[in-house]
């Protein structure tokens, strides 16, 4: 109970500690320990550059805390070929993190990739379902 | 002037604390209430607002470090001609200002005022003059507190108390343990009434008594005994003009100290601080 609620302040400090800043190799290797992480984080880095992230839930279990976030940045560089947009995203995503002596070692993403899309104005909007 | 109809909501912005203090002694959090007001008048205080407050609260202590502090802090502001209570919630420890679930989830018009390196500062600000829910005010009228709070104890004490539960379904069972509540009850002012005496006064051995209360209540004779003890205690708090010593010694606490330190466990509460929030109690 007493690593579950540590992982969570953890996770609060690290994400806490990334949003609105640039996120240098040596502020990531300070939480991280997982090379796919820090490269994920890199990518979004170049296109929104001092991203934040906001923790809309959070639950911890074992060596696991998952977030339900936000990440809201501006498209100021170029992300996976697109070249900026200077539109201002805002979209939910869920990952999991798995920590062990104070680092990631570890995670899972799964983020709506098609409503950043459409927010960059890449995809058209769907359609609302009434 | 005061409009008659007006109570002052700081025994209700008060009485948070004890509502939050299980949680946060859980994580050995320290709450601190301070006011720069000594009353607030107001026309009246949601019932959404106690429990908007608590879940709030609670919500915070939840992400916070074990061995922290929660300031919270009342008073009245002016923004834009009106008046408003701003209620201050800070927390030591972490920075929580990127955890927007405490903001997304409470029901309070709540915000973030301030935060530093490890910690953060919410505030809640409701007018002095309307209800913060408009629906309240549509239903016409002052939210009875008292009433609720009386209707919720009621509630949960007959879920808690053993002998009603068990009447319908194991009368004897009910039998014996008002038996027991009974032989309790004429010895409470003795403080040596412990689970030997109660033993014996149910002609019973030790043992016997044990397997069958326990089975019935999930309790020891001795617990058991306790609790009676601090529930009448409690009682007499609430509804006599009894001081504190005099309620410990009518309940068998050899001791106030020794009552003060047992209460304070239980309710997370001193005697003294329940009998001054208590609006029933009789003694100011």
């Amino acid at each position: 109970m007493e690593q579950q609620q540590k992982n969570k302040e953890f996770i609060i400090n690290y994400l806490t500690a990334i949003s609105g800043i640039p996120k240098t190799r040596a502020i990531l290797e300070k939480y991280i320990a997982d090379e796919d992480l820090i490269a994920h984080i890199e990518s979004f880095e170049a296109g929104f550059p001092r991203y934040e992230v906001y923790m809309d839930e959070m639950t911890s279990e074992g060596k696991r805390v998952v977030v339900q976030a936000r990440l809201k940045g501006t498209h100021q560089g170029d992300f996976g070929g697109l070249p900026p947009t200077y539109k201002t995203v805002d979209f939910p995503f869920a990952i999991r993190y798995e920590i062990e002596d104070n680092k990631i070692v570890s995670h899972w993403m799964l983020a709506d990739r098609m409503g950043l899309m459409e927010q960059l104005g890449v995809l058209p909007a769907a359609e609302a379902v009434h | 002037m005061t409009n008659p109809s007006e109570t002052d909501n700081m025994p209700f912005l008060k009485a948070l604390l004890p509502g939050v203090q299980a949680i946060a002694r859980e994580k050995s959090i320290r709450l601190d209430f301070s006011a720069s007001e000594k009353e607030i008048m107001r026309y009246f205080f949601d019932g959404e607002l106690q429990t908007g407050f608590s879940k709030l609260i609670s919500s915070i202590i939840d992400y916070m470090p074990e061995n922290n502090t929660v300031f919270i802090s009342a008073g009245v502001i002016a923004k834009e001609g009106a008046e408003y209570i701003s209620v201050k919630i800070r927390n030591t420890g972490i920075n929580l200002k990127m955890v927007t679930a405490i903001i997304k989830y409470s029901s309070l018009p709540v915000t973030l005022f301030s935060s530093e390196s490890s910690e953060t500062t919410f505030e809640v600000c409701y007018s002095l003059k309307n209800s913060v829910n408009i629906h309240t005010v549509a239903n016409g009228g002052a939210f009875n507190y008292t009433a609720v709070v009386k209707g919720i104890q009621t509630h949960f004490a007959k879920l808690n108390n053993p002998v009603a539960r068990l009447s319908e379904t194991r009368p004897k069972e009910a039998a014996f343990l008002t038996n027991i509540n009974k032989c309790i009850l004429d010895n409470l002012d003795d403080d040596r009434f412990d689970a030997n005496a109660l033993s014996n006064a149910m002609a019973m051995s030790r043992a016997q008594l044990l397997r069958r209360l326990k089975s019935l209540t999930g309790n020891s004779p001795g617990f058991y005994i306790k609790t009676m003890r601090l529930e009448k205690a409690k009682e007499l708090l609430e509804t006599s003009d009894l001081s504190v010593s005099e309620a410990a010694f009518k309940t068998g606490f050899g001791s106030p100290s020794n009552f003060s330190k047992v209460f304070t466990e239980k309710y997370g509460i001193t005697p003294s601080q329940f009998r001054r929030i208590n609006p029933n109690a009789t003694n100011k």
